[in-house]
């Protein structure tokens, strides 16, 4: 029997509810731990986050999340275990190497065996932060500005990085054995030249992975709907779970975009989510990832804002429950 | 009164006996305390550890160390305090930011003045981990292969990127501050392309550093004595300090360098040292800086084998012991 692996346990899909697939808790990136300024008081962070949690469960039925911070993110299991005990929420836990915003060194110097090893025994034997097991695989690609292909177009060979690559074929390798979804973080710098989700999942599927157990992230950091087709046309999930953050593309750009998909009929293979967080530990940076403030306010904001558009484009309740709350249960359970 | 504040608090230089001014104890890159083979057991790592430093404390009379590796390294103070109290070696903690392996992403997006903030409290109030204080500031600097310039030479503004000279200027700022001395790493692969200690050296003086406190790390990584001469001529200490590693420059030029140095009457600037380790966390890398890189074999190397050279190419007692054992104590006290 397939299962979803929550940082609690397996579970059995059926017994569970509406599941954000792209979202973010607590996180820091390599190094915060060493700042002063970043302690913090652990109690206090669980008993606000919950606090969220319960308000956007009363309000709109969610009940859990896909927590998308691989340990060089700042996954803390401590802290996602409480929150979940404390909320009552189902969150999954991810294995994987983000490395688009610094690179782990210590990973980077190891062989792809290493690093399959290192993923396998997240997931089969939790974390060594904890023990707490892992149920999907995380990767993220980002071409450095020197790697920048010189013209937009370039072949998909140019959208990933030699360093990068080995660490999707990992992915898919340790797919193929253990049948763990996949998920990916598309760089919103990539885009721009070139289908780096098409890269994506052809270099997972030539590397052992199924398609239809990879989400392919972040496509809503691109106006390409011809590149998404592309995507969506290989048979795995695409993940429009950046619902709030607008510096690239607009909410309502996504939400015609994802209209135009489901009216093509792949209402099976799209996701939505907010890649919203809770905390960031540490200061903010004077340069760096998203800013809060381009966040969307809360985890309710897709169920408040974005699908009342899904509905006047004209799309039926059934497709919403459908792209909401089973495709996340289906895309998540092995 | 000046002092030399190591882990286990401040001591009197004249209580503080022969100290290798550049050395690690366990050391490990970004990120590999996430990997279960990783894991080891503390208190035999102590042990063994000390039992390697009593060794060198009963043959050679050497009986203290400073450990440069900041947080980004791996620095472990609870290991760096068991060492110190099981061996009864007097060991110096290092601040600042190494980087040169895979940069701490947290770190890169600070400001200068939570970096100047982060090295002030490691100094004064301690380190996050354990409340233990730091008595020098360690800064690395090294090109990317995409930063270096092509050809063999670069003009002098090539030879620091950006981020590392901010980092070099704060711990400049700071050592205004509070007096404590600064110790760099100048990385083998920059020499090459000119004088990167020299542009070291005038970077900290030009961002208000005293020369007489800071140490020109690994200036053992060129063969270029005119480069090491200009550094000295700028009031600084030359560390070589990288003794046993002959991976660029064999130990005996070295000594004919520093035999010559001596001659030329710069006996109060230089500093010998082995950047030898007892201990790095994790499975062998298999690729990166230090993969087929040998090390001296024990802490006792410089005295055993070293200064024996020195002593043959006809350099004073008094010499000796001024290089080995007054220069660390007086760039080390604050």
């Amino acid at each position: 029997m397939v299962k979803i692996r929550t940082v609690l346990g397996d579970k059995d899909p059926a017994d569970m509810g509406h599941i954000l697939p792209h979202e973010h808790t607590f996180f820091h990136l390599l190094g915060a731990p060493s700042d002063p300024a970043a302690v913090f008081d652990r109690e206090k962070a669980v008993e606000e986050g919950a606090t969220q949690f319960k308000a956007i469960g009363d309000e709109f039925g969610i009940s859990g999340l896909v927590d998308w911070a691989p340990y060089d993110l700042g996954r803390d299991m401590g802290l996602m275990v409480e929150l979940s005990r404390v909320s009552g929420w189902d969150i999954v836990a991810c294995t994987g190497i983000f490395g688009a915003w610094g690179y782990p060194a210590y990973w980077e110097a190891q062989s792809l065996d290493a690093i399959e090893d290192f993923f396998t025994r997240e997931i089969e034997e939790g974390a060594v932060d904890e023990g707490v097991r892992c149920g999907i695989i995380k990767v993220g690609t980002r071409l450095q500005p020197h790697e920048h292909p010189t013209a937009p177009d370039a072949p998909l060979d140019q959208l990933i990085s030699e360093r990068d690559r080995p660490v999707l074929e990992a992915a898919a390798h340790v797919q193929a054995r253990l049948g763990v979804p996949i998920g990916t973080h598309t760089d919103s710098h990539d885009w721009p030249f070139g289908n780096v989700g098409l890269a994506h999942i052809d270099t997972l599927i030539n590397a052992g992975a199924d398609p239809e157990k990879c989400v392919i992230g972040h496509v809503s950091q691109t106006t390409n709907v011809g590149h998404v087709l592309e995507v969506l046309e290989r048979g795995c999930y695409v993940a429009f779970d950046t619902i709030g953050i607008q510096t690239v593309v607009s909410d309502r750009t996504n939400a015609a975009m994802v209209a135009g998909l489901l009216g093509l009929g792949y209402q099976d293979r799209i996701l939505l989510s907010h890649d919203l967080y809770m905390k960031e530990i540490g200061r903010p940076a004077k340069s760096g990832p998203v800013a809060e403030e381009d966040h969307a306010p809360d985890y309710g904001h897709i169920q408040r804002t974005f699908l009342p558009w899904l509905r006047e484009a004209g799309v039926s309740e059934e497709t919403i429950h459908q792209v909401t709350v089973e495709n996340p249960k289906r895309a998540f359970a092995w | 009164m000046p002092k030399i504040r190591t882990v286990l608090g401040d001591k009197d230089p004249a209580e503080v006996g022969h100290i290798l001014p550049h050395e690690h104890t366990y050391v490990r890159l970004i990120a590999a305390e996430s990997d279960h083979a990783s894991r080891f057991d503390r208190e035999q790592a102590v042990e063994e550890g000390a039992a390697m430093l009593k060794a060198v404390t009963a043959e050679q009379g050497v009986s203290g160390l400073v450990d440069c590796a900041p947080y980004d390294l791996g620095r472990d103070m609870g290991l760096l305090v068991g060492l110190s109290r099981a061996s009864g070696w007097d060991i110096v903690a290092s601040t600042g930011i190494f980087g040169a392996w895979g940069y701490p992403a947290y770190w890169e997006g600070q400001s200068d003045a939570s970096i100047e903030e982060f090295f002030t409290r490691e100094i004064e109030e301690g380190a996050v981990d354990e409340g233990v204080k730091c008595g020098i500031i360690k800064i690395a600097t090294r090109l990317r292969p995409h930063e270096k310039p092509s050809g063999f030479v670069a003009s002098r503004d090539q030879l620091l990127s950006d981020q590392d000279s901010r980092v070099l200027r704060a711990a400049a700022r700071v050592q205004a501050k509070l007096g404590v001395p600064i110790t760099t790493h100048t990385d083998r692969r920059d020499w090459r392309l000119g004088n990167v200690g020299l542009e070291q050296i005038e970077t900290l003086i030009t961002a208000g550093a005293d020369p007489q406190r800071c140490i020109i790390g690994h200036a053992s990584h060129t063969s270029n004595l005119g480069y090491i001469i200009e550094v000295l001529e700028q009031g600084c200490y030359v560390a070589f300090d990288t003794i046993g590693i002959e991976v660029v420059v064999t130990d005996r030029a070295k000594a004919a360098m520093v035999i010559g140095l001596i001659g030329l009457g710069y006996e109060k600037q230089i500093l010998l040292s082995h950047d030898l380790h007892v201990k790095e966390i994790g499975r062998e890398p298999e690729s990166g800086p230090t993969v087929g890189i040998r090390f001296a074999p024990d802490y006792g190397y410089i005295q055993r084998v070293f200064v024996q050279w020195l002593r043959e190419g006809g350099v004073s007692e008094e010499a000796i012991r001024q290089i080995t054992v007054e220069n660390p104590k007086r760039v080390l006290a604050w």
